[in-house]
């Protein structure tokens, strides 16, 4: 008889013919390295806008309490943490080389990589040659902004007013612009715009690339993941995972990765990633209101799960639309901070706390409506 | 990619995806494993002395990526190839549990990870003590200790299921 290190020997040697397959592997590594200088990026732009933010805070913060104690007495409040910031398919051919896909709700727009994007949250320290500002408009008089911005190309994204600001020509006709239906409307100094009507996104522009930013409007991958319509079946080719009491597929190629907190600075999901959260507690980290570049900024494809109850910060108490469907109680939720992400609640069967389910959106949505549609009920716990 | 990179991809990959099956348990984790230890060696590429050090270097990474992708593992729920949807099928830890029920691989797979390192190491690769200890990044002594507890727990688990010599 073979003694036993030798049959373990054998076993192993078996094991590893037995189940060796043709490996591709450039193709992966590639991607990771890709992903992995991403990260590394981000974090270092993190660390040293964190860094910068502290030095500012530690030396101007005890000057103004030294002065608002000498007018108003002791202040016991505590400084809170700074927020986080957070039919058609979209028409690829509209985004040319060297520019981003730059979302708001149903719209997409495209601009110019190096261009920045503010929410009504981010700061104004980095100037660039052009600006899209999302939800917020320099326009308000509520707006912090108004005086922050001096790119030479303006872009505003906001819900649509129902009565434009802007003068609309004398019997101007509906435009279509690549497949959706605009009433075109102008302003003062050479401000050009578009009200998606379908679409519920007022669309202005201004600066000499306006007409050109104009013309790449078109649908976002989110009103395509949620559009009306037949479920799109699972490709071929797609692996199943199950998490958190749900089941769900993504291409064979994503790695899987397991956390177990939550926090990170940056736009949007992992790309082309798993990532499996099983966190117990909220990310104690917040992240500098910095503006990202529109490349940056991009959606990413990847999906992030969230089982664990630290995953609860990603909802808001009011869910936007909620369905029993696929055995499950699937919400749609409130987008969480201003990324390219469909944030959706899903409570299986005999749990008491939903399992987040975080998809990136980006390209046509084709995908990101496959992964979300593919959302059901695990058969076992 | 450079070319000097790809072909080391090319002529040592096959290699390091056997290994790391074999300490997966899974031909697709493993593939991912190695994909992520040569995206971090190719981001190092420069810091190495040469050529020869890109394998070493790769296969310490590997390790390094296995024992800590196991310590962050939730040992409830895992990802698997196909949904098991025959009722009454048992919930398996991976696919090749369901291939392949042979004891003394189950046995393996129920190791701690350190210690199904070394015996995949000494076993399979044949590499001596000081090697794995600098690929796994601990003393000599604590790879002797790692392999006999590891065949101890072996020897014990296969003989109460199939009657072999201990």
């Amino acid at each position: 008889m073979k003694d036993f290190e030798t049959a373990l020997r054998d076993v192993l040697v078996a094991r590893a013919a037995a189940a060796e397959r043709p490996v591709e592997l450039l193709g992966g590594v590639r991607l990771r390295a890709h992903q992995l200088r991403a990260r590394r990026r981000s974090t270092a732009l993190a660390v040293t806008v964190f860094a910068a933010v502290a030095l500012v805070v530690i030396t101007i913060v005890p000057l103004s309490v030294r002065a608002l104690t000498a007018i108003n007495g002791p202040d016991s409040s505590a400084s809170a943490p700074a927020a986080r910031s957070s039919e058609s398919a979209p028409n690829h051919a509209v985004t040319p080389p060297g520019w981003s896909p730059v979302t708001y709700g149903d719209l997409q727009v495209s601009v110019p990589n190096s261009w920045t994007v503010r929410y009504a949250r981010t700061g104004c320290s980095v100037r660039a040659a052009g600006a899209v500002y999302l939800g917020v408009s320099l326009k308000s008089p509520v707006s912090v902004k108004r005086d922050c911005d001096e790119s030479a190309n303006v872009v505003e994204l906001i819900p649509d007013p129902g009565v434009t600001s802007m003068t609309i020509p004398p019997g101007a006709p509906l435009a279509k612009v690549n497949g959706i239906a605009v009433l075109p409307v102008q302003g003062k100094d050479g401000l050009l715009g578009a009200v998606a009507l379908p679409l519920g996104v007022e669309v202005t522009a201004s600066g000499p690339q306006a007409r050109q930013v104009l013309a790449t409007l078109t649908r976002s991958p989110l009103a395509v993941v949620l559009a009306p319509g037949r479920r799109t079946p699972v490709p071929a080719g797609w692996r199943w995972h199950a998490f958190g009491g749900i089941k769900f597929a993504v291409p064979a190629g994503w790695p899987t990765v397991h956390q177990k907190v939550w926090g990170w600075c940056g736009s949007g999901v992992p790309d082309q990633l798993v990532e499996l959260n099983t966190a117990r507690r909220d990310a104690i980290m917040s992240c500098p209101d910095v503006a990202y570049d529109a490349k940056l900024q991009a959606g990413r494809l990847g999906i992030q799960l969230g089982a664990g109850p630290g995953a609860g910060r990603l909802t808001g108490p009011t869910a936007i639309s909620c369905s029993d469907s696929r055995g499950l109680r699937i919400c749609v939720q409130p987008p969480y901070g201003d990324e390219p992400v469909l944030t959706v609640s899903a409570l299986p069967p005999g749990y008491s706390r939903p399992t987040i389910v975080l998809i990136g959106l980006a390209g046509d949505g084709e995908q990101a409506r496959a992964i979300f549609d593919s959302i059901q009920a695990a058969r076992t716990r | 990619v450079e070319e000097e990179f790809c072909h080391f991809v090319a002529a040592r990959g096959a290699s390091l995806c056997r290994t790391a099956y074999l300490l997966t348990g899974d031909w697709q984790a493993g593939e991912d494993l190695v994909q992520e230890a040569l995206a971090k060696t190719y981001l190092r590429r420069r810091r190495l002395r040469d050529e020869s050090a890109l394998e070493p270097y790769t296969r310490k990474v590997l390790m390094t990526l296995f024992l800590s992708s196991r310590r962050r593992q939730w040992s409830r729920e895992l990802p698997f190839a196909e949904f098991p949807d025959q009722v009454g099928a048992p919930a398996p830890a991976s696919i090749d549990e369901f291939a392949d029920r042979d004891g003394l691989w189950q046995a393996l797979a129920e190791l701690p990870a350190q210690q199904r390192a070394v015996l995949v190491l000494r076993y399979f690769e044949d590499r001596s003590e000081a090697e794995i200890a600098a690929a796994l990044n601990c003393p000599p002594g604590t790879v002797k200790s790692h392999a006999a507890r590891g065949l101890d727990r072996l020897r014990k688990t296969v003989a109460v299921t199939e009657g072999w010599p201990r």
